[in-house]
């Protein structure tokens, strides 16, 4: 009988050893199926290739190359000295370094970024357990400074942080791709199997509206005014009228976004849509276009400048040169300041502020770049009573350059407020398609030909002509444009003392059929000169002149009579 | 000799577990192997050693006669054997160390051997033996128990010095089983259970990694990847193996997740690569041996040939059903193996002893049967035919099979 109760109890068990074999194995299969595969497969990133980004013409201004960098898993290191000291002579690095990174507990640290060809077959050839080399991409900019504050920089791992590289991350960076290895018990990758593998999806090109030509020589041109004016900062944007795209854009100081780890916050500021100013003289145009759409005064109107002094309430106002009768043209042509204060009475607190809403001043443009600042135009109904005189002569109102830059391109083009563009088309990084961007913003037309092309643009061409912008003028071609002197706000002392001024011009040319508009704001320039006409003007005549002719040569290029003629 | 005889039978049997064996050591050893020694073959060629000395062995001892055996003054010197490589295991220099424990003698790198394995045996065939001397005083309590017991004590004190709690353990277990199939009485075993009960819990309690083990069974998942970490890949091993499994030498678990894939944990890689079929097919050629051991035992009509193939039947079922329960989760994690496939060699070796003596026994008895045409049970039966060979019927009044054969 007793053996018969030791085999049936041992039956007993195998019975529930069975129960429990069949609730592992079959019930709770899918569970353990994920913690297997969770153990078995790790996903490995293939970083996609981040988008390059390029001028009109195709040249690259920001790409990325292939390097690669070497990490390390801490906790699949056992002899931490031993490994420490031989990637410490592979690398060129400190021993103590090392070792202190792979005492750290984490299952993932660099141990060198972006290293050369010699160093990556050197740890290759050590062949460390735990050691490893990630393929990576290294942001290069080949201009160097040329157009840095646009294009922004990206962190070591690849993620935009300012300027373009930050507004079109998503686009530039792509999506990763991803494979499967299998690894073993002690986390080691041991073969590769035809497991499922997503190829990245490359990141997207982004072609801008900026000729890298024009660029250059506004950039050039900018550094000579920046140079000799020693200023605290200093602006210059070329915009084509006809389409609100930028074609050149920079400011001063600047920096090299390969090295921007050197650079300070002011010199990476991209000082032509983050900063407003108060425009000071060059809002004239703007005021009076503004106010002649309006109806509310006549262009031909004759106004009593009081001979260089005239008072208002408690203040006085002052002119450079006196003036007697003047025009309500030529009153901008010698930008009166008497003048511009009694059409402002003229036109009413609602009248001025309706003009300069028409230029959206007080809102940003929308351009597609971070950080843009809208400017600041306070509603009429908390106006002062000097606030109407004092806009009309471009204070108590700021704007930033691409807004200015933007206003004066609707007088060239015909009456026209375009969206400002910097970006043309993103090219797909998977298939390469081509995407425009907004086909041309329709914009809107603000002001009627009569006023923009008929009056503004004469008014304008006499500035450069007989005025204030003799500087600006361009032998061959008729220049339109404004001159601004504006009394910088001492921040100290409350009002306008003696913090220097903000000199500026805007231009375009030709007058009739305009192919670029320039602005060129020069921020508080020393060594006595700080006239707008002085400072500001000659820097748009030469960045006209040259991009002119730079323009011409293409445009004969292009044409094949030009060709012989050009290069015989 | 038929097919249908236990002995056809059961070499059947064994025979297919020792080819599952060896498959699943080449499979679970090599990427293992690979890894850390660059040689794959290693554990297999170990095996292999084992397996042929063990099938040496037991051919002898079916060619001798397990009845060779039988004499005490024999058994006393198998104890002591078992009781010398016991203590030599303690020595270091003697004994080498795996998994914080001395169980090893090792002769050079690839010949190693366990002398917890030759205890087990050992105990056995004393244990008949004495059964048998004293067959009709096993229902005393000094000589049916307590000098029987004396021997399985030492054994087991030894064993768990090394130490090796689950041997040891499964060891006393077995020890008892024999004596109360030799005829001990009940109620000593039950007292002798109640007192020992404690004991188990002190010597669990006094060893922190033990009491840990016994937590990380309880809840394996509060500490996954440490105490926990075996039993959970256990599990995921044969959980992720399914029904029909991944396909002999497609199993993953064996690739360093698993600790002793070729040991201890071999029926892990063979229910992730072989599913639930194959481990349940596994379990069933385990239950069939068993079986066919009783049918050994029960055929046997001398006194040490039942209760040695009672003995050796219980050794093979029970350590089989040890094993799987701790890869199940159903123990504590021990290191029992599982006769015939784990990896090692000692426990195949022993495992083909143990059938040897089984096989021993069968064929004494099955020739008789034959030399009168069917098995002596069904003889008896039928009735009239007379036993062709005088065999010593007069046995212990205490023990179920005699007591079963004069019902009949």
């Amino acid at each position: 009988m007793r053996p018969y109760v030791f085999v049936i109890a041992l039956f007993v068990i195998y019975l529930v050893l069975a129960l429990q074999l069949g609730r592992v194995q079959i019930l709770e299969h899918d569970k353990y199926q994920k913690l297997a595969d969770r153990q078995h497969y790790k996903r490995v990133e293939i970083p996609a290739h981040r988008g390059s980004i390029l001028d009109r013409s195709g040249k690259i201004l920001a790409h990325s190359i292939e390097t690669h960098s070497i990490y390390a898993n801490p906790q699949e290191i056992e002899d931490k000295a031993s490994v420490s000291e031989k990637l410490a002579s592979a690398l060129g690095l400190d021993v103590s370094r090392i070792q202190k990174v792979l005492d750290k507990d984490k299952k993932f640290v660099w141990i060198k970024r972006d290293v050369g060809k010699k160093e990556v077959q050197a740890v290759e050839e050590l062949d460390l357990a735990g050691v490893d080399i990630q393929q990576e991409g290294r942001r290069s900019y080949p201009c160097g400074k040329l157009l840095s504050q646009v294009l922004g920089f990206v962190d070591v791992d690849g993620k935009g942080l300012e300027g373009l590289e930050l507004a079109f991350d998503r686009e530039l960076t792509g999506r990763p791709g991803y494979k499967v290895v299998n690894r073993d018990g002690k986390q080691r990758v041991i073969f590769k199997t035809e497991n499922p593998c997503i190829p990245p999806v490359n990141g997207d090109n982004i072609v801008l509206t900026v000729d890298l030509a024009l660029q250059y020589i506004l950039e050039e041109e900018l550094d000579k005014v920046f140079e000799h004016r020693k200023p605290l900062s200093a602006t210059a944007i070329a915009m084509d009228p006809a389409t609100g795209e930028i074609l050149a854009l920079s400011s001063r100081p600047t920096f090299d976004p390969n090295f921007f780890t050197l650079s300070s916050a002011d010199q990476r500021r991209n000082r032509a849509i983050t900063d407003s100013y108060e425009p000071g003289s060059v809002i004239k145009p703007l005021v009076v276009s503004g106010v002649l759409q309006q109806g509310l005064i006549s262009s031909k109107e004759v106004i009593f400048c009081h001979n260089g002094v005239y008072q208002i309430g408690r203040r006085t106002l002052r002119d450079v040169h006196p003036y007697g009768n003047l025009t309500v043209e030529e009153i901008v042509v010698n930008s009166s300041n008497i003048g511009m204060s009694k059409v402002a009475a003229k036109s009413g607190d609602k009248g001025m502020y309706e003009a300069l809403r028409l230029f959206d001043l007080g809102r940003p443009t929308g351009i597609n770049l971070p950080g843009e600042a809208g400017g600041m135009l306070r509603h009429y109904k908390k106006w002062t009573s000097y606030s109407g005189a004092s806009i009309a002569m471009g204070y108590e109102v700021t704007a930033t350059p691409l807004q200015m830059i933007t206003a004066y391109c609707a007088i060239a083009n015909g009456g026209t407020l375009l969206k400002p563009k910097i970006i043309t088309a993103t090219v797909d990084g998977g298939d390469g398609a081509t995407k425009k961007l907004s086909e041309r913003a329709p914009g809107r037309q603000i002001l009627a030909r009569d006023v923009a092309a008929g009056v503004m643009t004469p008014v304008l061409t006499r500035v450069v002509d007989e005025g204030t912008g003799k500087s600006a003028a361009v032998e061959g071609y008729k220049v339109a444009g404004k001159t601004g002197t504006a009394k910088r706000i001492d921040t100290t002392a409350k009002g306008y003392g003696n913090a220097g001024y903000v000199s500026s011009f805007i231009g375009y040319a030709p007058a009739d059929k305009p192919r670029i508009c320039v602005l060129v704001m020069v921020n508080k320039p020393s060594g006595g000169a700080y006239y707008g006409g002085t400072v500001a003007a000659p820097v748009v005549g030469e960045i006209l002149r040259r991009s002119l002719n730079h323009m011409e040569s293409i445009a004969g290029l292009s044409d094949g009579s030009g060709i012989n003629k050009k290069t015989i | 000799m038929r097919l249908t005889d236990p002995s056809g039978l059961i070499i059947c049997l064994v025979t297919a577990l020792l080819g599952i064996g060896v498959l699943m050591v080449y499979s679970s050893d090599w990427a293992s192997s690979m890894g850390i020694k660059g040689d794959g073959s290693a554990a297999l060629i170990r095996h292999m050693i084992g397996l042929l000395i063990g099938v040496g062995i037991a051919v002898g001892i079916v060619w001798l006669g397990y009845w060779r055996l039988e004499p005490v003054i024999i058994a006393y010197i198998l104890l002591g054997l078992a009781a010398v490589g016991l203590i030599l295991v303690l020595i270091p220099g003697i004994g080498s160390i795996h998994g914080g424990a001395r169980r090893w003698i090792r002769f050079g790198a690839l010949v190693g051997f366990q002398p917890s394995e030759f205890a087990k045996l050992s105990m056995i065939l004393f244990l008949a033996s004495w059964a048998s001397k004293n067959r009709d005083r096993m229902h005393e309590l000094v000589r049916g128990f307590l000098i029987p017991l004396a021997a399985v004590v030492g054994l087991t004190g030894l064993t768990v010095l090394e130490p090796d709690f689950g041997t040891a353990t499964f060891m006393a277990i077995l020890g008892m089983m024999v004596l109360a199939v030799a005829g001990a009485r009940w109620v000593y075993m039950a007292i002798t259970l109640v007192v020992t009960a404690p004991v188990l819990c002190v010597l669990v309690y006094l060893e922190p990694y033990r009491m840990k083990r016994l937590l990380a069974f309880m809840d394996p998942w509060g500490d996954s990847s440490g105490a926990g970490y075996h039993l959970i890949q256990s599990w995921i091993a044969l959980g992720s193996g399914g029904v029909i499994g991944k396909g002999l030498g497609a199993g993953y678990q064996k690739l360093l997740f698993l600790p002793e894939s070729s040991g201890d944990f071999v029926f892990a890689v063979l229910g992730e690569e072989l599913g639930f079929l194959g481990a349940f097919g596994l379990m069933m050629i385990f239950g069939l041996l068993t079986w066919q051991g009783l049918r050994v035992a029960l055929m046997a009509k001398d006194h040490y040939g039942r209760v040695l193939s009672l003995g050796v039947t219980f050794m093979l079922g029970y350590q089989a059903a040890f094993n799987m329960a701790v890869a199940l989760g159903c123990v504590p994690t021990k290191g029992i193996a599982l006769p015939f496939i784990s990896s090692g060699g000692s426990s195949v070796l022993s495992s083909l002893v143990a059938v040897g003596l089984l096989l021993s026994v069968a064929r004494r008895y099955e020739s008789e049967a034959v030399f009168v045409g069917r098995p002596w049970h069904q003889e008896m039966r039928g009735g009239g035919i007379v036993e062709p060979r005088p065999v010593r019927l007069s046995l212990g009044r205490k023990t179920s099979i005699n007591r079963k054969m004069r019902r009949r």
